[in-house]
This record gives structure tokens, C-alpha cells and sequence, in this order.
């Protein structure tokens, strides 16, 4: 091991403040900076010397010997070990975890978001194949600190293997239970997931607290039991490095990576890149965006992509349809430019909705429509368009887009087509999916307004005025009005 | 029509104002327009040198035969001409 | 894109297509609907094929039996069952939740006798349901006798009696034929024309040169003529009468028509396409047309090269003209022989307080040189003493219905012969005359404006318009234009002006294909096209696509329509020739007054070879 750099931004918030100077010596889990303001602690991933501290990162030069153990953190609960651990939400969002769960959900809802929603990542299904007890134990502490009655894994119906195996992780335990979510892009989107689990769509201002939920990501959770059983800072990730790579596109998942690890030394770990390639994408396909090989890696990347070489639209007038769901505008530039398009039009899906500077999409994976914007690209003159959206969006503009002589391009085609996978395109998936397995015992989604629904008598007045007849009906179910004609 | 959805971006520029019409120059020797005033849609004072642009498709023919009333009328025209130069010609001569 | 409860409920009779890809067992909501307003584009595009789309009332709350894709029409054959004519829609609407399977529509269409209303709502919360009483009964509950609005608006109409606030007396005196003598007279029907006069007409105008008179009897329609610049009635006032009140003298059987080119043959304020064969280029018997069998008096007049398209060209030869016009009308003026009055008639103008109050708004052209009116001359469609409109600023200028119809107007405007309005179609103007004579309204006044080339001045008058009509207090309003082109600019924002002080509005143009507006706004829902053409363009027989009796007709129809609250189906994106031709058959079917339409340029004999092309 060489140097490693720790950047003091890792989470949402402010830059961490670091602790050390250059010279000191650290061990592996050191607390070498802390949070100013909203954020969480940064530990040593490696034992060294601290070789330089900037503005934006802590640069340690490794020992030659890295130990096994680590330096403990202490606390009294379990959500001062949290916090003392600097744990984020390791999803990609990275808000401080001790943070979101300071919450009382009196008897709601732990979801666990185990979609592994971005195409070609896959160290959240080896986490489970490898540490479901651990991960188990860690919803049980979080349900715990949020006195949440129950814990639900949402996890897509086709990772047979690993829901099997979470089912017998959970056996016994009629607090826990498995919501399967069909194979779409964004199912994992958080207000996507208390969506599915719970039937309650959120506006994209509200947090799943407002329907009684914590949403976390299982990575996050199996980090946290880490932190509460043995003490265990957040100084290493697991992370899936895939692409163009020598020895072929299979995914490589390397758990437990030393937070600072450079993009470069993974991608090498994985074999080294094979031959010419169009970028290398930090995180995944669809909000990943480019990255460079010194870049280090922090509590929150999840993925590594090594692309092939982007398609050449030889300068062709390209519009772009921006969503929540996929890249940013910028990133889509980025793209297009990679692409060599010339960007003439860019349309904005309508269900995203700009909330503190960033895109989110008012019903994730359900699309309100396509059409006009193909037609706005097609008056704009557009030839081609690329897109970043979700799977149910996409097979919308399928539908027009084609016919009006644009050819459909999608953000993620360069990776999917990198790795062999069909490109997204026309939705073949049904959104809705056949009964769970038996084995899993609380399936049915629970009704959040079950209570009220309950209520037995209909509440009525009906008034005669200006020769009107005006009933008011406040609440009910199953109302049978009868009028006789004269 | 075959082409008229086949819409291009023209450009232009004034270069003669008249009380009725204005007169422009297609850019790129495209050609030369010569317009009624209320097909010209006006923000600012029309002046000599302001560049326009407008959309268009291509002139298509819209047969084979051409309209003898448009070549008879043509040919009034040349005639009429031809009369009125004789006419000034005349003119110029019994001045002399 | 998908749309709100709201937009679904407005669009609820437009056809119902999928935004999106939706699977079978869904109940089908708002948000699953593509909007309407784009179907047009979505079918131009093909990508939309609405062949036995049901409509949105009929899907909203049915549940889909087949995954369809998104922009599928939804058809019979993809829903459960097709949900019935809501009218209690708002509370069904109030309750998306209820359940869609046995019989949850309401139907209220028809009187069933004996029949039973049944409701039936799976669950739902703030569910509020009206029904008036003459549908229930039986119910433990007394029906309260309502008041009919008809009896309402009786009581509203207890009316002062009409009011004839102005009355113009027209004489008419025939004239079988013209012929030129010694001086200009009118002896029984034959008139004559001084010999030798065309030298004062040219010597009046420094810019005329030279000025040929023809007289064109029918058997010379087939003769070649330059462009004609317009058709005017011949007409004068009796004594010290103005326009607009007495008693005013018309030949009828004949017509002034000017023509005319520059020294160096170019035709005057035109480019071209209206000089021809004259039965070729006239669409006879429009209100500014010539009509079949009358004789023209038509000057030829030669301008100064160059002058074609200045302001003083055009203007010279219509002044050039009017000179020997104005030696006529002298001669009319001497006339005592009563016995020569073939016809009188009398056009008053009617004020019917208590009735919906109107007002014409015409726009006349005034982008500069023959894009010109002269308002209010001395004698009927004269020139002495008018003011050019362009020199009024353009601004709004209220006439009485009757000075309209007494030659007010003057009219310059030489581009796009077939949507043009000749002096002549003034004094014959349809809108006018039928609206005038309607006892249903109260048609209050005419305003005359012009549009200038400038878009700021444009707004400037169209400002004006509206702060005219609030002034007038108007119920209801008409907007005219002739022709196309940036007149639609302030065409569209009198329209907007107007409307958007709650006065009704209905705009009346040339549109159809070439015509098709270049701007919009929320206001110009009501729009009455005066294509005749059968092309849907602007083509070179004069006064072809001008405004005609059957489109005053459609246009008081509809004007009366929204003042009485009533509603216009939305406008089709393309022309439509049909949308005329049921707006007769419903107005005919109404009225009991079958309307007859006009011929177009069909109608005209053409070249060999232009039959050829054309059938």
C-alpha cells in the first residue's frame, strides 16, 4: 500500500474539520477528522504517517504492515456508537446515519433497501450471500434506536438465492419481513421503496419519516452492526468494479476497501483495463457520473465501470431528456459530448421536480407521459436523443420517439452493451409481481390508513334547498344511493 | 406537394424600404424577395441593412404544363414594355 | 403527457389514449391519460391513431383488461366496460377510490319513467352529490317548484321599445348603358361621359401620366385588364346630406373600377397575378365585386415609374379616378326626374335596449401606401375631404352601422385581391347588414382600425379597441380583418383586449390554409373563417375569400351563442372545410332558413389547359 487519500467530504454537509497534522501517526481507525456542522467522523482506513493535509483531503502514507484490528470507538448507546463511527448512508446519498435515525417512528417501519437498483452493481447481493446474520442482527439495533415495529427488506424478486437466504436469516422473527420488488430501474429510489412497501407516495419535499419509515440502505445496515458489536469505525466499503477489463466484464466485488483507495488501484486489483475505453463511470450506470483512476474512493461509492468506447454520432444534432432518474444535465452533456453530439435541445422530464438543486421525480418509475417531448425535440430538429431514464419512462419514448425518425440513445447504453447486457429500451417487465414465495411470512403490504377504513357507519347529511337535492358523504365504503324516476 | 414539411432556416437582409413593400436579399446568393408590408412582421422602424430571417421549404412544380393565362399575361407585359420604350424612344427623338 | 382530474373533466368528450404503458387489471386514472392538446401533432406525426378511441368520460374509473403500450387509444375491446355519461361527475370525480365493476355510473340522461337512479360508491371520502328535484321523487320529500330560467329572463327583457337613431335613404337609378358625349349626364338609363375628360384626370395628379377609360360591357368581360385596384359603388348625396343620414343617390347597373401600372408597366401596388382575362379574375356578385351583367366604368391609370409602391402612386390613381367619379355624381346630384327612381330603400339603425349590445369591430389595413383606407369623404366612397387612415394614426374610429353602409370608406387596399375588401363591399357590407337587422341584438356602433406595420403600434391601438369597446359597455363583439399576415397580430390582440374584459368575441378572417393565424391567445375561441376557395388559399380572383352573408350568418349565430352562456367546440388544428358546412346545416336546421353558399373560383371559366390540370 502506497498513499491513501481521505477526503474530508464524504457526506452531505460540510468538509470535515481534520484532527491531525502532517508528521502524526495514525493507526488504522484514528478519528483524523470531524464534523463542522452537519456531517460525520472520519477515521484512518490504514496505520501511517498523515504525509499532507489540504483543504479537501487528509493524504496518509500506508504502512508496508497493515494490522488486522483497528482502534475501537466508544459510546454509550448504540446510537452514539453510530455517530462515533462516522457512519453515512452508504447507498450514494451519505447523510450522516446517526442523524437519520435520531427519530422516533413510534411502531413504523425499517426499510431496508436491498434493490441494488443501478444495473451491473453487485457487492449489496454478496453482502447478503456472505454476512445475512450480521446484516439481520443490524436491522434489528436500528429498529431498535427508531422503536420501529417492523423491519422490511425490499429486494428484487429475481436475486432468488439471496432472498432465500434472508428468509432463513429471518426466520422466526414475525417483525421482519421481505417485500420483493420487480426488476426496475429505480426501484431503490427511497421514496420508490416506501412506495412499493407501503402504498404511500411521498411528495418529492417529504422524507419517509411522513409515512412512518426510515429508509436504509443494507449496506449501511450491516455497518452499523459492525459499529455496535464490535466498535468498528466506517473506514472500509464494498465496492464492485466491472467494465472493460482484462480477463472479461464480470463484476469483481471486493468487500471491505479501504476508504482512499484510488479508483486506479481497484481497477487494477480487477485486472487492469483492457485496452481502449470510452470513460470510467464513480458509481452506477444511471447516476454514477465520470471519473478519473487517482481518484480516491469514499464511505459512499459503490461502483467502478470501466466503459467501452462511446458510439460516434459524428456531430449529429442531439436533444437530451434529463430526468430525476438518470444523470444530471451536466452529465448528459458530459455524454453527449463523449458521444460527439451537438447538443440543440434539451427537454426535462415532467414528473422531475427540482427540490434544493437536484432533480427528484415525483412518482419514481411511473411515467406521466413522453410523447410531447419527442415531438419537441423532433420541432427542435433533433436527429438523435439521449436519455437517462428510468425503465418505465424509457419504454414511453420507445413509443414515439422511433416513429418520428429520432434514434433512441440511452445514458446507460455504453455500460450495458460493455458488460453484454441488453441496453434499455422497450419494458418487457411487468411492475407488478406474482405472489412472494410461501416461505416468507408477512408478505401482504401492511395498510397504512387500515384504521380508518375500518370505521363501520357512514357519515352523511343530505339537504333539500333550491330545488336540490345535496348529499354530503364525509367518510365510507360500500354506499348504495337509490333515487325512484317519477 | 412532395417537400413541404421540409422546413429550412432562411436569412436575409433589407435593402429596399417602400411605402407598400420591402425588398430582400437572400443571403448566400439564395435569391432576392420582395414583400408586402403585412407580410413582414415588424418589431423595431424597418430600416435599409436589418437582417430577417424566416422558414421555408423548397418551390416545388406543381405540374408539367405551364398556365397559359400567366404566359399570355407575361406576354402583355413584354409587349406593353417593348410599346412604352417605342413610346420614350419617340419621344426622345421629336425632342431632339 | 398525463394529466390532472381537472383537464381530464374539461377534455372528458376527447378521445382517451394511454400516455404511457399501463398493465392489465388497472384501474384507469387521469394521471395514465396522454392530454389531448397534443393529439393533433401526435396524428400529424402518425403516431396516433384515434379510429374507435372511446372517450376520456368513458374510461375514467374502468379498469384495463390488456397491457397496452403508451399512445394506445383506448378501445372497447381494452376495458371492462364503458363507463356511461356521468352528469353527476364532480362527486364521482370527489371519490377516485370507488370501485369500478357493477354499475357505478349514474345516469340521469333520460327521463326513465319508473326507472331507478342508483348509486353505488365502494369507498370514498368528501363525496358531495346534487340532484335536482324534477329527477327524484317518491323520496319523503316534497318537490319545490323551480323557477324556470326562462320566466327569469322575461322579466329581464321587459324592454323599452326599439329606437331609430339614424336612417339613410338609398335611391337607385338604373343605367343600361354608358356612353361617352359632349358632357356627363344622365339622360333616362343612359349615362354619358364627358369626351376629353380623362386629360383633367390626368392633369389633377402630377403623378398621373396617362389615364385610359373603357367601358366594359358584359360582352368585354373577356377581356384583358391590368390589376384592379377596386370597385366602387357610384353613388352621390342628395343636396347638403352627409354620409351617414338624408338620402343618397346610387347608379345601379354599373360600377367604377380602377386598373393601372407605372410608366414602365408594372402593376400598382401589386405583384403581379391579379391582371388578366377580367371573367377569369372576378368572383362576381361578392359584396365587393362587380356583379354579373353590370357595366365598369374602368380607368386604366399610367403613375410615374417607380410609384407603384410609394404611398402617393396608388393614392393618385384612385384620386385620378375619383375625378371623373365626382362628375358623375354631379350629374346624379342634378337629376329631378323622380320617375328614374327605380328603387328606394331605407337602412335604419335600430337601437333595441334590453337586447344583447354589439359591436363591429373592422379592421382595415394601414401598414402604409395601398395598405390604406380613407375614412369619411364627402360623397359616398369619394376622396375629397377623407382622411387617410394612416394618417389617423390608425386609431380606432367609431361610425355608425349605416355610414358603413353609406360609402364611408375608401378603400386603397390593393395585396390579396381574393380576401381584399373593395369600397363596394363596405357598402354592401353582410356583417353589417345582418346584424343590423337582427332584432335580437342591439348592434351599437362600428369601429373602424387600422393596423399599422409596427407591432407596438399594433398593441397602441389594439389598446385602444378594448378601452372603446369597455366604454361602450358592449355585451358582445365582432372582430373583422381582410387578408392575412401580420394583420393577425392586432387581429388577435383586439381579440384578446376585448375579451378579456368578459365581452364576448367572435374574430372573422381569411384563414384556412394559407391564412392560418400566426398568433393566439385564450380569447379566440370563436373564430369564423371566410374561405371560399377550394384550396384554402389566397388565390387571384378578387374578393373570392372575402367576408360573405353565409359567414355574418355563422358569426351572429355564434356571438349569439356565447353571449347566452353557451360554449363552441374547440377548432380543429387543420383547416376543415366541413366545420363550415355543419355550422350552416345546424344554424339552417335552427332557423328553419335554409342558407345558401356561395360559388368560388370553380366556378369561373378557365383556360383549356388549367381545366385540364385541375379536374
Amino acid at each position: 500500500m502506497s498513499m491513501q487519500t481521505i477526503l474530508l467530504k464524504q457526506h452531505i454537509g460540510a468538509p470535515c474539520e481534520p484532527v491531525v497534522a502532517a508528521g502524526d501517526q495514525v493507526q488504522r481507525g484514528t478519528l483524523i477528522a470531524k464534523p463542522a456542522g452537519l456531517g460525520a467522523n472520519i477515521h484512518a482506513s490504514v496505520s501511517g504517517k498523515v504525509a499532507a493535509v489540504t483543504e479537501t483531503a487528509i493524504q496518509i502514507e500506508a504502512d508496508a504492515e497493515q494490522p488486522d484490528d483497528f482502534v475501537s470507538i466508544e459510546g454509550e448507546t448504540n446510537l452514539e456508537l453510530l455517530k462515533a463511527a462516522g457512519l453515512v448512508g452508504m447507498g450514494g446519498a451519505g447523510f450522516p446515519t446517526a442523524v437519520k435515525l435520531n427519530v422516533d417512528l413510534k411502531g413504523g417501519y425499517i426499510l431496508v433497501n436491498a434493490a441494488e437498483c443501478e444495473p451491473v452493481l453487485e457487492h449489496n447481493m454478496q453482502q447478503i450471500r456472505t454476512k445475512a446474520d450480521m446484516t439481520v442482527r443490524g436491522i434489528k439495533y436500528i429498529m431498535e434506536i427508531c422503536n420501529a415495529d417492523h423491519g422490511v427488506i425490499a429486494i428484487k424478486a429475481k436475486h432468488e438465492k439471496e432472498v432465500a437466504i434472508l428468509n432463513e436469516a429471518i426466520k422466526g422473527d414475525d417483525k421482519l419481513s421481505i417485500h420483493l420488488l420487480p426488476d426496475l430501474y429505480p426501484m431503490g429510489e427511497e421514496r420508490a421503496v416506501v412506495r412499493e412497501v407501503l402504498g404511500t407516495l411521498l411528495d418529492p419535499t417529504q422524507l419517509p419519516s411522513a409515512a412512518d419509515a426510515v429508509v436504509i440502505n443494507v449496506e449501511t445496515v450491516l455497518r452499523a452492526a459492525e459499529a455496535i458489536e464490535l466498535h468498528r469505525p466506517a473506514i472500509t466499503k464494498n465496492i464492485t468494479v466491472i467494465g472493460k477489463l482484462k480477463g472479461g466484464p464480470q463484476a469483481h466485488v471486493f468487500m471491505d476497501v479501504p476508504v482512499g483507495t484510488t479508483v486506479g488501484e481497484l481497477i487494477e486489483r480487477a485486472g487492469g483495463i483492457d485496452g481502449e475505453y470510452g470513460e470510467i463511470i464513480l458509481g452506477g450506470p444511471f447516476t454514477g457520473s465520470a471519473t478519473t483512476l487517482d481518484t480516491p474512493i469514499t464511505k459512499t461509492t459503490g461502483g467502478i465501470i470501466v466503459t467501452q468506447p462511446f458510439e460516434d454520432l459524428k456531430g449529429k444534432k442531439v436533444g437530451l431528456l434529463v430526468c430525476a432518474c438518470g444523470g444530471n444535465e451536466n452529465r448528459m452533456r458530459d455524454i453527449a459530448a463523449k458521444m460527439n453530439g451537438e447538443v440543440i435541445s434539451v427537454q426535462k422530464c415532467k414528473q422531475a421536480a427540482e427540490i434544493k438543486g437536484a432533480l427528484k421525480c415525483e412518482n419514481p418509475g411511473n411515467c406521466p407521459g413522453q410523447a410531447q417531448k419527442c415531438i419537441n425535440f423532433k420541432k427542435d430538429g433533433c436527429e438523435d436523443i439521449i436519455i437517462g431514464n428510468c425503465s418505465d419512462c424509457t419504454n414511453t419514448v420507445m413509443g414515439s420517439a422511433p416513429k418520428l425518425g429520432l434514434a433512441v440513445h440511452h445514458q446507460t447504453d455504453h455500460v450495458l452493451q460493455t458488460v453484454g447486457k441488453e441496453v434499455m429500451r422497450y419494458l418487457t417487465t411487468s411492475k407488478k409481481l406474482e405472489e412472494a414465495p410461501a416461505e416468507a411470512p408477512a408478505q401482504e403490504s401492511p395498510e397504512p390508513h387500515k384504521a380508518e377504513a375500518e370505521k363501520p357507519a357512514v357519515k352523511y347529511t343530505a339537504t333539500v334547498n333550491d330545488g336540490m337535492l345535496r348529499i354530503h358523504i364525509e367518510e365510507g365504503k360500500d354506499i348504495n344511493i337509490e333515487f325512484p324516476f317519477h | 406537394m412532395k417537400y413541404d414539411d421540409k422546413l429550412i432556416t432562411m436569412e436575409g437582409v433589407i435593402v429596399e424600404v417602400h411605402d407598400g413593400c420591402v425588398g430582400i436579399d437572400l443571403k448566400g446568393r439564395l435569391g432576392y424577395l420582395k414583400i408586402p408590408m403585412r407580410m413582414l412582421i415588424t418589431d423595431y422602424e424597418i430600416k435599409v441593412g436589418q437582417e430577417v430571417g424566416f422558414k421555408m421549404s423548397f418551390v416545388e412544380q406543381l405540374g408539367p404544363e405551364p398556365n397559359l393565362k400567366y404566359i399570355s399575361n407575361q406576354q402583355t407585359y413584354q409587349k406593353r414594355q417593348a410599346e412604352k420604350q417605342a413610346a420614350k424612344e419617340t419621344g426622345k427623338e421629336e425632342t431632339k | 403527457m398525463s394529466i390532472t382530474a381537472e383537464t381530464a373533466q374539461e377534455h372528458k368528450n376527447d378521445p382517451a389514449v394511454l400516455c404511457c404503458r399501463l398493465e392489465a387489471g388497472n384501474q384507469i386514472q387521469p394521471a395514465n391519460l396522454e392530454d389531448p392538446a397534443i393529439f393533433d401533432d401526435l396524428v400529424d406525426s402518425g403516431l396516433l391513431n384515434l379510429d374507435g378511441c372511446l372517450k376520456i368520460s368513458q374510461v375514467l374509473g374502468a379498469t384495463l383488461t390488456k397491457t397496452c403500450d403508451s399512445l394506445s387509444p383506448i378501445t372497447a375491446d381494452a376495458v371492462d366496460k364503458i363507463q356511461e355519461e356521468e352528469e353527476e361527475a364532480p362527486a364521482l370525480e370527489a371519490a377516485p377510490e370507488e370501485a369500478p365493476a357493477p354499475a357505478p355510473a349514474v345516469s340521469v340522461a333520460g327521463p326513465v319513467s319508473g326507472g331507478t337512479l342508483k348509486i353505488h360508491i365502494g369507498e370514498g371520502k368528501e363525496i358531495n352529490i346534487e340532484i335536482p328535484m324534477g329527477f327524484s321523487g317518491g323520496n319523503g320529500v316534497a318537490v319545490a317548484p323551480v323557477a324556470a330560467p326562462a320566466e327569469m329572463k322575461d322579466e329581464q327583457n321587459a324592454e323599452e321599445p326599439a329606437k331609430v337613431v339614424r336612417s339613410v335613404t338609398r335611391k337607385h337609378y338604373a343605367i343600361s348603358e354608358v356612353k361617352r358625349g359632349p358632357e356627363t349626364k344622365i339622360d333616362g338609363t343612359v349615362l354619358y361621359i364627358r369626351e376629353g375628360i380623362e386629360e383633367e384626370a390626368v392633369a389633377s395628379q402630377e403623378l398621373v401620366h396617362e389615364l385610359k377609360l373603357d367601358i366594359i360591357t358584359p360582352d368585354k368581360y373577356n377581356t384583358y385588364s391590368e390589376t384592379i385596384m377596386d370597385v366602387q359603388p357610384i353613388a352621390a348625396k342628395e343636396g347638403e346630406d352627409e354620409i351617414g343620414s338624408g338620402v343618397t343617390r346610387v347608379l345601379d347597373g354599373v360600377i367604377m373600377m380602377v386598373t393601372g401600372t407605372d410608366d414602365n408597366g408594372v402593376q400598382i401596388g401589386e405583384f403581379g397575378s391579379s391582371e388578366g382575362i377580367l371573367e377569369e379574375n372576378i368572383m362576381w356578385n361578392r359584396p365587393g365585386a362587380p356583379d354579373k351583367g353590370e357595366i365598369f366604368i374602368k380607368t386604366e391609370v399610367t403613375i410615374k415609374e417607380g410609384t407603384n409602391m410609394e404611398r402617393p402612386g396608388p393614392l393618385a390613381a384612385h384620386a385620378a379616378t375619383d375625378v371623373i367619379t365626382q362628375e358623375i355624381r354631379e350629374a346624379l346630384k342634378k337629376l329631378e326626374d323622380d320617375s328614374l327612381v327605380v328603387n328606394t330603400e331605407t337602412f335604419e339603425q335600430v337601437r333595441r335596449p334590453g337586447k344583447k349590445k354589439v359591436v363591429i369591430v373592422k379592421e382595415i389595413m394601414g401598414q402604409g401606401a395601398m395598405h390604406d383606407n380613407l375614412i369619411l369623404p364627402v360623397e359616398p366612397v369619394g376622396v375629397l375631404g377623407a382622411k387617410p387612415n394612416v394618417d389617423l394614426g390608425n386609431v380606432p374610429v367609431v361610425v355608425s352601422p349605416v355610414e358603413v353602409l353609406d360609402g364611408c370608406i375608401h378603400a386603397l387596399t390593393c395585396i390579396g385581391p381574393a380576401s381584399k375588401e373593395m369600397s363596394r363591399h363596405y357598402w354592401r357590407e353582410p356583417l353589417v347588414l345582418e346584424t343590423l337587422h337582427d332584432p335580437e341584438v342591439d348592434l351599437c356602433g362600428v369601429i373602424l382600425v387600422g393596423s399599422p406595420q409596427i407591432n407596438s403600434e399594433k398593441f397602441y391601438v389594439s389598446k385602444r379597441v378594448g378601452m372603446t369597446c369597455e366604454a361602450m359597455d358592449v355585451d358582445g363583439a365582432f372582430v373583422t380583418t381582410e387578408g392575412f399576415g401580420n394583420n393577425h397580430i392586432d387581429f388577435a390582440s383586439h381579440i384578446e383586449q376585448i375579451g378579456m374584459r368578459g365581452i364576448s368575441v367572435v374574430g372573422m378572417s381569411f384563414c384556412a390554409k394559407q391564412g392560418a393565424l400566426v398568433v393566439g391567445n385564450k380569447y379566440m375561441t370563436n373564430m369564423v373563417d371566410n374561405n371560399k376557395s377550394e384550396g384554402g388559399i389566397e388565390n387571384e380572383v378578387l374578393a373570392c375569400n372575402t367576408l360573405c352573408h353565409e359567414d355574418a350568418i355563422r358569426a351572429l349565430n355564434m356571438l349569439k351563442v356565447q353571449m347566452n352562456g353557451g360554449k363552441v367546440k374547440a377548432a380543429e388544428k387543420q383547416w376543415n372545410p366541413n366545420v363550415k358546412a355543419n355550422n350552416v346545416e345546424l344554424i339552417s336546421n335552427v332557423t328553419g332558413k335554409p342558407i345558401e353558399l356561395v360559388p368560388n373560383e370553380t366556378s369561373l371559366p378557365m383556360s383549356k389547359k388549367r381545366k385540364e390540370k385541375y379536374s
